[in-house]
């Protein structure tokens, strides 16, 4: 299954389904259609046991996260597009498998790091008092195209041009 | 100014040659790949344009091999070695650059038997003002540990005795400059008072009273000293700087404040040289210069195939490659994802 988004090229060779979930052409059987109101990840991808949620920020020699303010807005925007995507693929009654969100965000590691810890903290797994019977995601990382590709052979990423 | 470093055959270094920015060079690498080697050889031939010590000599002191055997500088291999260093330096009022070279083998016994060539009568006669921070603080240990050193009492490489002498030169006549008095604002606000000494005993004076260096935590001591070296006038239009692993017990919160004072040293003319292992370091320098200032990043790493020690060399933060701080958040991160996901993906 290969998956296009910008100059990213991504290949799950074990998918079953995979597509662009914020899909804005009409004509698409895949056209989201609620962009108005609801924030969409950029992929949703189906494996054998789980969905996959995918959110693509490609931040190559942006000074962005010179400040807090910034950084701090780039998780809130992260959390609210999983949850939204995640009401929404509840609504089509699709959340049948365990889900993964996996941010594939282009920042040296350090960043990485950090944006790793806040976006477990801001999406919580679990509740403290164990109200919940089920985490609304079972996995949360973020890695850039270096680590992506250290740790997911099988889910390759290149740039094409 | 120092242009340039040449190495052959000389302690971690089989062959290395390294070009320098005229303001500030950050030397990042893993472990033994030779960062405070190339400070301590280019420290060497400063401080002997001041102290008029014999460059083999100097070199001895400060790299500080056992026995004081010079041939044990030479990289160690089977068989007979001949190693040099060579330091290359403009001399902005004769508009020349002038070398400098030791060189020596695996059986030079002594620093009096080790050749020192190039235009050393020059380079001995145009003082520059240089100064290298140990990564251990000596300012605590000032008091009485010169008169130990001078007597050959205790081992330490020379760079702890050169520090505590520099710590202890007189005061500058006269007003302080704007630039300076800046400086010395900037600094006494983080430490929240100023440097005093009695009878080789540091204080810091503060509303509080005087504090002792020893109950001082390490990293306001690093503070204390930039501000004493400043005051003095170590640091100067045309001096430069050493300092090896600034980070040392300094709270991230200070680094801030220590690189704001090296940009301003280095746009006041300081040449700077440092080694460092820390991310907050290396990218607060990449958050607050700007087109005024010159920097370059050394990246000294080992190759893969011949084991040897290189330099790639960039004034660009984004492009430092290979990058071992980079790396090291990067191996945390794998380890975190692989966690997080289990085989997926694999």
């Amino acid at each position: 299954m290969i998956l296009e988004e910008g100059t990213l090229q991504f290949d799950f060779s074990d998918a079953l389904t995979g597509f662009k979930f914020d899909e804005q052409d009409k004509a698409s059987p895949n056209f989201h259609g609620l962009s108005h109101c609801m924030k969409a990840v950029d992929f949703v991808v189906e494996l054998d046991d789980s969905y996959l949620f995918i959110e693509i920020k490609d931040y190559r020699n942006s000074p962005i996260f010179s400040d807090n303010a910034k950084f701090n807005g780039l998780v809130k925007i992260l959390v609210t597009k999983f949850r939204d995507t995640f009401i929404y693929r509840w609504a089509e009654e699709k959340t049948d498998k365990p889900i993964k969100y996996l941010c594939l965000i282009e920042l040296e590691n350090p960043m990485i790091s950090r944006l790793m810890k806040e976006l477990k903290r801001q999406l919580p797994q679990t509740t403290p008092n164990a109200r919940w019977h089920k985490p609304v995601a079972v996995a949360c990382i973020i890695a850039n195209v270096n680590s992506w590709n250290a740790v997911f052979p099988d889910w390759q990423i290149s740039r094409i041009q | 100014m120092i242009e340039k470093i040449k190495f052959e055959k000389f302690t971690a270094f089989e062959k290395l040659e390294v070009n320098f920015s005229p303001g500030i060079n950050i030397f990042i690498g893993e472990n033994g790949t030779g960062k405070t080697h190339a400070l301590k050889a280019i420290y060497s031939a400063c401080d002997i344009t001041k102290s008029k010590k014999s460059f083999a000599e100097k070199i001895t002191k400060v790299f500080l091999p056992s026995g004081e055997q010079t041939g044990r500088l030479a990289k160690r291999s089977a068989g007979s070695i001949q190693g040099y260093v060579e330091v290359q330096r403009r001399i902005e009022k004769a508009d020349k650059s002038i070398n400098i070279r030791l060189s020596l083998s695996n059986h030079t016994k002594s620093f009096e038997n080790a050749t020192v060539s190039g235009a050393h009568k020059q380079w001995i006669e145009t003082p520059l003002e240089s100064v290298y921070i140990p990564v251990k603080d000596m300012m605590a240990n000032a008091p009485g540990f010169r008169s130990l050193y001078s007597l050959r009492n205790i081992h330490f490489e020379e760079v702890y005795a050169d520090i505590i002498d520099r710590v202890f030169l007189g005061s500058l006549k006269g007003p302080t400059d704007s630039t300076r008095k800046k400086l010395l604002d900037i600094l006494q606000q983080s430490m929240d008072g100023k440097v005093v000494s009695k009878n080789e005993e540091f204080f810091l004076k503060s509303k509080q009273g005087d504090l002792e260096f020893t109950l001082l935590a390490e990293g306001i001591r690093k503070l204390a000293l930039l501000w004493v070296l400043i005051q003095n006038g170590t640091l100067l239009n045309g001096s430069i700087l050493f300092w090896d692993e600034p980070e040392t017990n300094l709270n991230p919160r200070l680094m801030k404040t220590i690189v704001e004072i090296l940009i301003e040293l280095q746009r006041m003319g300081v040449q700077i040289f440092l080694t460092t292992h820390d991310y907050v370091i290396l990218k607060e320098f990449d958050l607050q210069i700007d087109e005024r200032d010159e920097i370059i990043f050394h990246s000294l790493y080992r190759d893969k195939e011949s084991t040897e020690i290189c330099v790639a060399s960039t004034a660009n933060y984004l492009d430092i490659s290979p990058n071992a701080i980079d790396d090291t958040f990067g191996d945390l991160v794998e380890r975190e994802i692989r966690q997080s996901m289990g085989d997926k993906g694999q």
